[in-house]
């Protein structure tokens, strides 16, 4: 229980402060709308449809996007001097991770969740991924891809913000980490935009989500366990 | 001392040996493939076995991470680096030997095989994992995050190659060891050579590098105990 009691107490905070300022999420949901403007210039979207294409430029904006606002999230902490009262405090350091790794994921979830329908408004022709069939799978490998974004990217944050390059760094140690999570998350919102019936697709749309499920439980317990390390002084 | 010293010249002088008369068994001993590849098959002898190497010089960094963590003993720091640097050198040979067969039997620079995409994704991941290092001071702290990096960034080599290869499943997998054409006891042999040529040439490199970064940490310890 007292675990629990920690981990929601600087969950909150990051919460409240985020309703506050509503920093994260907005210049979030700017720079993905920023982004669904250069594809219209890269594909000359004049039919305003690039279905073909939907689960790969989806992903392309969104990891950036995640990299941007995780970030800030420890920017915060460092320059505020918040992370040495949470390291002062009697607080496990995993759960310091698990809190601000949940943090990360709503944020984002909540920013990919406001993305999406503008996306489907600008560049998809049917949102068949709102069928209901495709709908929960949709969502699963969105949930299970921030899933593993999140933990990975509040890792390499951690470490990013306290090294001279600060942020220069997660987009370029994050991005090699997480590309077993972009593969299938395209594989898999490709396929439910395109509203593809493909046997071969949906096959390859169950393994990613099985690659995204096994990618998110062992880097979660392994980081989980050597983040110790990254906050420790 | 003298005895360990002798041994590395032991190894050196093997190393060079197996590479020399992997290079002559490549050139002039094994026959020319007769299938449509021809004499760019030659590149197969020391492909696969620097692929090998490389892997298990990343093997090297992750495992010295993980003692690292444990032990808390920069020598294993040392080691852990050194087997980053030397999975980059051998890897960025295996690129280039890759496109250069690339381009003569496909004729492109570049195709997106899954072993190529995750090999690519490899070496950004370890080239990152060198500008972590440059930009942490002090080296305690310098250790400990390139150690979690270390053991982080091997999974993600793997699930990266896993990932990859699941997902283009439609591709054929392009090289086979048994689609290599080793039926010749001559490319048998030279393969075998090369191979441990390559793992010579590599326990020779990492004992040498070691030392030399275990030097340079004794002498930065030494410059700041007279306050240089």
């Amino acid at each position: 229980m007292k675990p629990l009691r920690q981990l929601w107490v600087i969950l909150k905070k990051d919460i409240i402060m985020e309703m506050r300022t509503k920093e994260m999420i907005v210049s979030m949901l700017m720079f993905v709308m920023l982004t669904m403007i250069i594809f219209n210039y890269a594909f000359r979207a004049d039919r305003n449809d690039l279905t073909p294409f939907g689960g790969g430029l989806l992903w392309l904006a969104f990891i950036y996007t995640a990299f941007l606002g995780m970030n800030r999230s420890f920017v915060h902490e460092k320059d505020q001097g918040c992370l040495e009262g949470l390291l002062l405090s009697p607080v496990d350091r995993s759960i310091i991770y698990v809190a601000k790794m949940v943090g990360n994921l709503i944020f984002l979830t909540a920013v990919e969740l406001l993305a999406v329908p503008i996306f489907t408004m600008f560049f998809i022709s049917y949102p068949y991924y709102l069928h209901l069939d495709k709908l929960g799978i949709f969502l699963l490998g969105l949930g299970l891809s921030n899933f593993g974004i999140a933990a990975v990217g509040t890792f390499v944050a951690t470490m990013a913000v306290n090294t001279q390059r600060r942020d220069l760094l997660l987009p370029i140690l994050g991005l090699p980490l997480l590309m077993p999570v972009v593969a299938p998350a395209v594989m898999i919102s490709g396929t439910m935009l395109s509203g593809s019936t493909s046997k071969h697709e949906l096959e390859l749309v169950g393994e990613s989500l099985k690659i995204l499920a096994a990618y998110d439980i062992i880097f979660f317990v392994v980081i989980a366990m050597i983040y110790d390390f990254i906050l420790g002084e | 001392m003298s005895l360990r010293i002798s041994a590395l010249y032991g190894l050196v002088a093997l190393a060079a040996g197996l590479t020399m008369f992997g290079l002559y068994g490549t050139f002039y001993w094994t026959p020319l493939e007769v299938n449509e590849i021809g004499f760019t098959q030659k590149i197969f002898y020391f492909h696969v076995p620097m692929a090998i190497t490389s892997g298990m010089a990343f093997g090297v960094t992750m495992v010295a991470s993980i003692l690292f963590l444990i032990t808390k003993n920069l020598k294993w720091d040392a080691w852990a680096v050194v087997g980053a640097e030397l999975g980059l050198i051998f890897g960025s040979a295996l690129l280039w030997m890759g496109i250069i067969w690339q381009r003569s039997t496909w004729g492109v620079w570049w195709t997106w095989d899954p072993r190529l995409t995750s090999f690519l994704v490899v070496m950004l991941l370890y080239g990152a994992y060198f500008v972590l290092r440059s930009s942490v001071e002090t080296p305690v702290q310098r250790a400990r995050y390139s150690a979690s990096i270390g053991i982080v960034g091997y999974l993600a080599v793997l699930f990266t190659m896993l990932s990859t290869r699941i997902l283009r499943s439609v591709h054929p997998v392009l090289f086979r060891l048994s689609d290599s054409g080793l039926g010749d006891s001559s490319m048998l042999i030279t393969f075998l050579v090369a191979m441990f040529a390559m793992f010579a040439l590599l326990a020779a490199m990492l004992i040498l590098k070691t030392s030399v970064e275990n030097l340079g940490e004794e002498l930065d310890y030494l410059k700041s105990e007279i306050g240089g």
